[in-house]
């Protein structure tokens, strides 16, 4: 085995840069088929990062998966509300440890606005159960107080006392704003890699306060409330988007999810967020098994491409094999010798890919991070990845046995004398 | 006379082909003796030195080489003997381009253990016998030279060295000396003929070229022993 080693990769030196050639073919092929998977993996860790210690997710009635991505993610809108006094409901629930308003609609150059209680500096949990932490500054105390979460005060070049006016709706361009009513910064949040990153907090009568001389969705004509007049208002909300629950128990979680659910006072949903979660990779899914199947259609390319080289190659190799076979190489070295020269390519291709996937993450990361909110590393191989790379592999191997075959068959026709 | 190559009614025929390609009553060499083998081409020469060889199985009767029936053995069988006990030089093209001399050279030891403990014998490491062989086949200081930068007479001198060492009881050549001019061919075949008798090995030496037969023990005619080429030429 070990000469036939030595004889196959002075073969394929010799043959460098063809193979070359290919090896960055099947590289190229290898990284696009890692990066899916990882970029696939990393999506599901994120998200599921995203949130913990918050037992049940409530809102309107809606499908799971909705609820939890505008809840929790702030992708897509609530098409209802839930009134203010089943936040009270569940408030004072006797199961219940804290329950967090957040009311979601508004937004600052894209990134959105929520309104929410202090306490939800206190509760939430990401991660392994981390408390959000604050970079500087405090939470709001004043109704037109804003806590920024780190990725809006870096991206758009914020610091504490910034006054900054508000847009009503979602989107970046062409919103109405809230001009008359700015808000100061008062603290900016450490990062977390979630979607807290992009979200301007505010308290829910700062929520209201913005919006007493709003009607369907515009500045009622000829009728304005000045900011400082707003406290002689009732500031209450009326409704919220969705509500966070803490249990003081996790075993109630099913039984408080289904007396939620059977409010007969208005349609509620009370959602899991893990389960919401799975709900959405089963949607999702399909996407990824069709990219992922994409992908590795570009590695079987990829390797016909070696088999093609390969096999183009053994016209002008008859006279090397027959010397071989007088030799003494038995039919079955030759086989073993071809196909030892797929996988040194196979194999050199995978170790660049792996080499290209770790960099393009290093490098990428940021981009990744701000654009998409999930947090690529350029970690150790994952289980996940081991096996695509032994599948990969595995077919260079089987590819292989094309051409190795092939010269089988002609080294016992050749014999000592190929036919030229 | 202990024989190297017994052949008796020995039949082949290559598959799809009308009729048979090779067709010896008899056929003997002996241990340690100088064969001149000549006939026109399509006389069945190659077919005779595949059948020897061991790449080419006859349909009928007895190969013997050094006392073992080759014409009844395994497939594999035959590639160890062949990889043991001897030594192929052919007319041109004889090394692999992306091997250095030496490894051309070490090849067959490569492949057999008996040539590789045969080559070490004397002490030599095999790099060191390869060496001893090639300069007593009067080519030095080519170690570093690329094979296809030879000149076509160091080639075949190589390929030489390559057929002898580790000592295979016979060495098989086919027009080794057909691509070079007649002062080259002379002292070719003085090398190669000293370092087989040295080495006490039986030659098997295939030209067209009669000339060189003086330098033989026999000289054989293919078609007066192969019946079926008598009158008819086939591939």
């Amino acid at each position: 085995m070990k000469p036939l080693l030595h004889l196959a990769w002075c073969s394929a030196w010799n043959r460098r840069s063809t193979l070359a050639l290919i090896l960055v073919a099947i590289a190229l092929s290898v990284t696009m088929l890692l990066g899916v998977e990882r970029l696939r993996s990393e999506a599901h860790r994120s998200f599921s990062l995203s949130v913990s210690g918050t037992d049940l997710v409530v809102g309107a009635r809606t499908s799971p998966v909705q609820l939890v991505l505008y809840a929790v993610f702030r992708i897509g809108e609530a098409t209802s509300n839930i009134g203010w006094a089943r936040v009270q409901e569940i408030t004072d629930h006797p199961l219940v440890a804290w329950a967090v308003p957040v009311s979601l609609g508004d937004s600052h150059h894209g990134f959105p606005v929520m309104g929410t209680t202090a306490a939800y500096f206190d509760h939430f949990r990401y991660g392994d159960s981390t408390p959000l932490v604050m970079e500087t500054g405090g939470p709001f105390r004043d109704i037109f107080e804003v806590v920024l979460g780190a990725e809006v005060a870096k991206r758009l070049g914020y610091r504490l006392g910034e006054r900054i006016v508000l847009s009503h709706g979602s989107g970046d361009h062409g919103l109405p704003e809230h001009e008359d009513k700015p808000f100061t910064v008062s603290g900016i949040l450490a990062p977390t890699g979630t979607p807290v990153d992009r979200t301007l907090h505010i308290s829910l009568e700062g929520m209201t306060a913005i919006h007493l001389d709003w009607v369907g969705g515009v500045p009622m004509p000829g009728f304005a409330i000045p900011q400082e007049h707003v406290k002689k208002f009732d500031l209450t909300p009326r409704e919220v988007t969705a509500v966070l629950v803490g249990l003081k128990s996790r075993a109630a979680v099913f039984k408080v999810q289904r007396q939620i659910n059977e409010m007969s006072t208005e349609p509620l949903l009370a959602v899991m967020p893990g389960v919401a979660l799975e709900q959405l990779w089963q949607v999702v899914g399909v996407a990824e098994k069709t990219l992922l199947a994409v992908s590795a259609m570009v590695v079987i390319v990829g390797l016909s491409g070696l088999v093609a080289v390969i096999l183009a190659s053994l016209g002008e190799r008859r006279r090397e094999l027959a010397i071989l076979r007088s030799v003494g190489a038995r039919p079955r070295d030759i086989l073993i010798l071809m196909m030892t020269e797929s996988l040194l390519v196979t194999l050199g291709g995978i170790l660049l890919g792996i080499v290209m996937l770790q960099s393009a993450s290093l490098l990428l990361a940021p981009y990744v991070q701000a654009w998409y909110g999930i947090t690529l590393q350029a970690n150790m191989l994952s289980p996940s990845e081991m096996k695509l790379l032994l599948a990969v592999l595995g077919v260079g191997l089987l590819a292989g046995l094309v051409p190795g075959y092939r010269a089988y068959r002609m080294s016992l026709i050749d014999g000592l004398m190929p036919r030229i | 006379m202990a024989l190297a190559i017994d052949i008796r009614d020995l039949r082949f025929r290559y598959p799809k082909a009308g009729g048979d390609c090779l067709d010896i009553e008899t056929f003997q060499v002996g241990s340690g003796e100088r064969l001149f083998l000549h006939g026109p081409s399509g006389c069945g020469k190659s077919t005779l030195l595949g059948l020897i060889g061991g790449v080419l199985q006859a349909q009928h009767g007895k190969l013997e080489l050094l006392g073992n029936d080759i014409a009844r053995m395994r497939p594999v069988m035959r590639d160890r003997l062949r990889a043991d006990h001897v030594g192929f030089i052919f007319q041109q093209f004889n090394l692999i381009p992306y091997l250095s001399v030496t490894d051309n050279v070490l090849l067959p030891c490569r492949f057999s253990a008996r040539r590789r403990q045969q080559a070490v014998m004397g002490g030599y490491s095999l790099r060191e016998q390869a060496h001893r062989l090639l300069s007593h086949l009067e080519i030095n200081d080519i170690e570093h030279v690329p094979v296809i930068q030879l000149s076509v007479g160091q080639q075949q001198r190589v390929a030489a060295a390559r057929a002898l060492i580790g000592k295979p009881q016979i060495v098989i050549a086919d027009e080794p000396t057909s691509a070079l001019d007649a002062d080259r061919q002379a002292a070719f075949l003085d090398l190669l003929i000293r370092e087989c008798d040295d080495a006490n090995a039986t030659l098997i030496f295939v030209s067209h070229d009669r000339r060189l037969a003086r330098y033989f023990h026999r000289e054989i005619a293919l078609t007066s022993v192969n019946r079926a080429v008598s009158g008819e030429v086939l591939p």
